[in-house]
């Protein structure tokens, strides 16, 4: 009975507005940028900021940030990261992001700065491995 | 000992080449195409179709010895091909941005059957729900 109540109180507590959060990956330079609605933060982690240990040192890129999207769009739908006025990540949904090395698809392409493109993917829809399709369905050649 | 030389050799059973499936959604008509490499079939599944008795829909099986195969060279999207020796049931497009034509689902691939668009997904690519990604990231129109 007591196991029950604890599964109970446990399910309980976790299904109201759960966090989510959005995470990209992009290559030359090697970065990725994080976002989650729990903290409303994003963090940038690069490959080339690392303390004296040589220990990789987030970088904070926004705080209170929030994802609204565009009313209109063509093509692509398109969704900003924005801290107030600011828009610290474009998204757009192609379902063609990449990460700029590996196989994977990613739902969106994320767009950082002027030049930097990367895929994004969140929590629950995640990026796929395109090598991975063609080796469970042994897909050949044409 | 017997119980963990069995559980061992299931392990090793269940490591080899494991199924993968396809699974296609039509609207007007509705219809589901799946293909599973298990079998090499590809059933094809409407509410139009049905037992009279039990009122359930009845598959028709649209091919055996179904394979997946791919263009080698392609223009904007890859293409693949479903086909049962020469025949080739389902064109299959990588857009990422295939629909159903009813909800908001976003498919991997998009597709046509007897010229109605449709999304197909698998076990590893499978489709998401955009109006549940706008709910869980609270997204709002506008700046």
């Amino acid at each position: 009975m007591r196991v029950l109540l604890a599964g109970v109180v446990v399910g309980l507590c976790t299904v109201p507005g759960g966090a989510a959060q959005l995470h990209c990956s992009f290559t030359e330079p090697f970065f990725s940028i994080a976002y989650d609605t729990a903290t409303g933060k994003v963090i940038l982690t690069s490959a080339d900021e690392f303390d004296g240990d040589g220990n990789l040192v987030p970088r904070l890129l926004g705080e209170n940030v929030k994802v609204v999207r565009e009313d209109k769009w063509k093509d692509f739908e398109t969704l900003y990261l924005k801290a107030g006025d600011e828009t610290i990540l474009t998204i757009k949904i192609t379902g063609q992001g990449s990460d700029g090395m590996s196989d994977n698809q990613y739902p969106f392409e994320g767009i950082y700065g002027e030049r930097n493109i990367g895929g994004c993917e969140t929590d629950k829809i995640k990026s796929f491995d395109v090598y991975q399709l063609y080796e469970d369905f042994g897909v050949k050649y044409f | 000992m017997k119980v963990a030389f069995l559980a061992i050799l299931a392990a090793g059973m269940g490591s080899g080449a494991q199924a993968a499936t396809l699974h296609c959604a039509f609207t007007e008509p509705f219809v589901d195409i799946d293909f599973d490499t298990a079998s090499g079939n590809v059933v094809l599944t409407t509410p139009h179709e049905t037992d009279r008795a039990t009122g359930k829909p009845v598959p028709t099986t649209l091919a055996e010895n179904a394979k997946l195969v791919r263009e080698d060279a392609w223009k904007d999207f890859q293409t693949f091909y479903l086909k049962a020796g020469d025949q080739t049931i389902l064109t299959l497009q990588l857009t990422g941005q295939g629909g159903d034509g009813m909800n908001e689902l976003m498919f991997p691939f998009e597709t046509k059957y007897s010229g109605v668009g449709g999304g197909c997904e698998t076990d590893t690519a499978p489709a998401y729900d955009l109006g549940q990604l706008y709910e869980s990231f609270d997204i709002k129109f506008g700046n």
